[in-house]
């Protein structure tokens, strides 16, 4: 059974980073955070292009890099397929001649089978003896994609890859990553800021600020459980409130006390609470039936395709956010009531930074 | 772009042999050797060895420049086999260094011109001394000498506008030219109303109908004895074309240029 | 006066031969070296870059009678380069065609370097590293991925230090001499045809040199537009730009 990536990093310049990283073998992870965590470095790291000043990085259990033995291995020796963001294919070569280009250690008519070969696979030998410049954005993208996996790499790095790129595309984009992970011993490494498209496709989700994790692990387990209020902004989770759990069942937040269905292992102590905004219900009137309702004043109502996306105010100042399939017009009273079932807790005991041991 | 390199290529090919072709050519026969001439010479000089070449069949490789800078040049190994300076001095500078064969033998003996081209102000009936009120008036913008610093005909210029006491009053006029031949070639461009150049040059063909000249009396600088000297490992046909610089027919032709033989 | 004309024509067909041939091997002879200089100086990153960079530059500003002192001294007959040479060939290396080629040489230092230097700072960082990434060793990225890119970069410095070496004066006149037949070009020919007043004679040279030069630097200037390697550079650039 293959160890996958195991990548333990500690550097301050350029980008500080202090993190580590373990992928099991045949599984795609996917790196998010905002712009300046240090995504793209860490990329260039595992491929080889950047020396980290501390760390470990093994490819199943080859060593490509250890600083304390003063090993390194150059990119051209990393069994590591890249796809850059802007894909770099060689302008000056044919879509054929780029993918041959990178098959340079066979011999010349196996060369020329195994290229032809990938070009069937993505696609485009209809574009063979096409300048890169003149094929459209997604069939750069699966040209570059061919040219990196050309040497059978066991591990698949993409920079951004739906940067730029409309919906059709991007699905278009997971389906061939999720069959390439299935077909090949491969692990794919992806790195994004489009959160919303990568929670579909990845096994695990690995959140990153200022060169920490913040969160990792698989994408349901974070969006029900994320560790903080960082992580919850980025996931776009909308409603997430500091709240105190007293009891199973009750909570308090800043509103006062609110009802929530019991958790088999609820902690006490703080935490944060979470609804989805479709679940909240809104009225116009009080209607104290089901539970316990909060007054709130509709600070803007927004209209989004068939339903209204409203920004609300309880009376302490908590914002809410809610999604309903009706009209509701901007500064109107109206009443939210937050069913138990679909209010979920955060313990806060969650540490906000998690590293993961070694295996 | 691939097709440019085969194109690009025989360009190349036939300029290399194009170049080749013509580099350094010279006459099968015969030998060569190179002549360091001071530039008075300029016009003597060539006829002197078109008629040596057409005797001997050797080549002859003459550079024409100041004295001083031959001299120099020839401390530093330059590989001339012939000096001809334009005085004594530049060869006894070398005899001292043991560059020299022998202490070599006067050919010639200079003398400088006043000289003012077509349409100048200067009038040169008037002499040296004609040049001060044309100062005082302003209507002498340059005046041409070689350099005193490194050309014998510079130096004696500069004795003889001394002595006629124009020296001060020229200051800021002077166009100090590398050798003698470039002073001649100032004074004759239609900036300069004249100059002092040596009479070999004026009196070439190149000068004729250009403008008009004056002899600077001898008493008013230094004799221009020049000498020349062949230098060590100097070749035998160099040794010829310095026996037959002192021949009758050598004499006739620098007399020709207006210069005094040593003997007569 | 015809035959001193005659013997003229020869010097005129030497010395273009010599300025020729003193032309090519400077922009032949000076391309390996210039190679190396410019690649390194495109892709380094080190801190003395800078200090190197100043330095090939030298020759573009200093006067060429300070090149030609400095040149004198540490070529002449009491340098140690000198010695070596006339101990070798028993010949000095000033005032010798050998000598004034390898004035040229440093002279034309940065005319070599800086368009080769242009041409390899124009591949966009991405294309090596991707290079790298596709496996390729560092002599065969420059050999498959940056020399199909940058070569017309690298023939402007060809013919830059070609049509530049043409109109070599001080530098030739002061570490040469003036010796006809080894050190005497085309330019310093047309020097002593107006000293000797044959204006007729410089006329000729210096239109036909000044031609030549002319058609060399727009073979260059054509060339630097080639259009498919910069349009596809531009393209490879603005990629990067882009996202």
């Amino acid at each position: 059974m293959s160890e996958g990536l195991y990548f333990q990093v500690e550097q301050t310049r350029p980008v500080p980073l202090d993190l580590s990283l373990h992928l099991p073998a045949g599984q795609l992870m996917i790196l998010a955070g905002p712009s300046g965590a240090g995504k793209t470095s860490l990329l260039r790291l595992l491929m080889g292009l950047d020396k980290p000043a501390q760390g470990l990085l093994r490819l199943n259990h080859k060593v490509y890099f250890n600083a304390q033995t003063q090993i390194f291995v150059p990119p051209q020796a990393r069994s590591v397929g890249l796809v850059f963001q802007n894909y770099a294919l060689f302008p000056h070569l044919s879509a054929l001649e780029n993918i041959k280009l990178a098959l340079l250690e066979q011999p010349n008519p196996a060369r020329e089978k195994l290229a032809w070969e990938w070009l069937e696979k993505v696609r485009l030998t209809h574009r063979a003896h096409a300048r890169p410049q003149t094929l459209s954005g997604g069939e750069q993208q699966r040209l570059a994609l061919a040219r990196a996996l050309a040497r059978q790499p066991e591990l698949l790095l993409l920079d951004e890859p739906f940067a730029a790129m409309d919906t059709p595309l991007r699905r278009e984009l997971y389906l061939e990553l999720a069959q390439l992970r299935d077909e090949y011993p491969l692990s794919i490494l992806l790195v994004t800021h489009e959160l919303q498209e990568a929670l579909q496709v990845a096994d695990q989700l690995v959140l990153l600020q200022a060169g920490r994790i913040l969160q990792e692990g698989p994408p349901q387990v974070l969006r029900k459980a994320p560790a903080n209020a960082e992580v919850a902004r980025l996931l776009g989770i909308e409603n997430f409130w500091p709240a105190e759990r007293i009891s199973d069942k009750h909570v308090v937040w800043a509103e006062g006390e609110i009802e929530l269905s019991s958790y088999a292992e609820a902690s006490r102590g703080a935490g944060w609470l979470m609804g989805a905004p479709e679940d909240l219900v809104i009225s116009t009137e009080p209607d104290s039936s089901r539970g316990q309702v909060w007054p709130a004043r509709v600070e803007q109502a927004l209209r989004l395709g068939q339903r209204w996306h409203l920004r609300l105010k309880l009376a302490k100042g908590t914002p809410v956010i809610a999604s309903v399939p009706f009209a509701v017009s901007t500064g109107a009273q109206i009443w939210v009531y937050f069913p138990p079932q679909v209010l979920q807790w955060v313990p806060e005991s969650q540490r906000k930074r998690s590293h993961r041991s070694i295996l | 772009m691939k097709r440019l390199h085969p194109q690009l290529f025989q360009v190349v090919l036939k300029a290399l042999v194009f170049c080749f072709l013509f580099a350094g050519t010279s006459p099968a026969w015969g030998e060569d050797f190179s002549v360091a001439a001071a530039s008075d010479l300029q016009f003597a000089l060539r006829e002197l060895i078109h008629g040596f070449e057409a005797q001997s069949g050797h080549h002859v490789r003459v550079s024409f420049g100041s004295s001083g800078q031959f001299c120099s040049q020839i401390q530093q190994g330059a590989p001339y086999a012939l000096f001809l300076s334009a005085d004594q001095h530049y060869v006894n500078l070398l005899l001292e260094k043991g560059l020299t064969r022998d202490h070599g033998v006067l050919y010639a003996q200079g003398r400088i011109a006043l000289f003012a081209p077509q349409g100048s102000v200067l009038k040169v009936e008037k002499g040296l001394a004609g040049l001060l009120p044309l100062l005082a008036a302003g209507k002498i913008r340059h005046f041409a000498i070689a350099n005193p610093q490194h050309a014998p005909y510079g130096r004696a210029a500069k004795q003889a506008l001394l002595a006629a006491g124009v020296w001060n009053a020229l200051q800021g006029h002077l166009l100090m030219a590398e050798n003698a031949s470039q002073a001649a070639q100032f004074s004759l461009s239609g900036s300069s109303e004249g100059g002092l150049i040596p009479l070999s040059l004026v009196l070439a063909p190149a000068f004729k109908n250009k403008g008009r000249f004056l002899l600077v009396p001898e008493n008013l600088h230094a004799p221009l004895l020049q000498r020349m000297v062949l230098l060590k490992n100097a070749s035998r046909a160099a040794q010829d074309f310095y026996l037959y610089l002192q021949t009758g027919r050598a004499r006739q032709v620098l007399m020709r240029y207006g210069f005094a033989l040593p003997d007569s | 006066m015809a035959l001193p004309c005659q013997i003229l024509e020869m010097s005129e067909f030497t010395s273009f031969g010599l300025s020729l041939k003193l032309a090519f091997l400077t922009a032949l002879g000076l391309l390996p070296l210039a190679l190396f200089l410019g690649r390194f100086l495109a892709f380094s990153q080190k801190n003395w870059r800078g200090f190197c960079e100043a330095g090939l530059m030298l020759p573009l500003v200093l006067p060429p009678t300070v090149m030609g002192y400095y040149l004198l001294l540490g070529l002449g007959q009491n340098s140690w380069l000198g010695g070596i040479y006339a101990a070798i060939s028993g010949k000095t290396l000033v005032f010798s065609f050998e000598g004034i080629l390898l004035a040229s040489w440093l002279f034309n230092l940065p005319f070599a370097v800086q368009p080769i230097q242009r041409a390899f700072a124009a591949i966009p960082h991405e294309i090596r590293e991707a290079a790298a990434c596709c496996g390729l060793s560092n002599w065969q990225a420059f050999w498959r991925v940056e020399w199909p890119l940058a070569w017309p970069g690298i023939l402007s410095s060809l013919l830059l230090c070609f049509a530049h070496t043409l109109g070599e004066f001080g530098v030739v006149l002061m570490v040469g001499g003036n010796i006809p037949g080894e050190t005497q070009t085309l330019s310093l020919l047309i020097y002593d045809k107006v000293q000797a007043l044959d204006f007729q004679g410089a006329r000729g040279l210096s239109l036909g040199l000044l031609v030549f030069s002319f058609l060399s630097l727009a073979a260059m200037s054509r060339l630097e537009k080639r259009k498919p390697v910069q349009r596809t550079l531009s393209w490879a650039a603005q990629g990067v730009e882009d996202v």
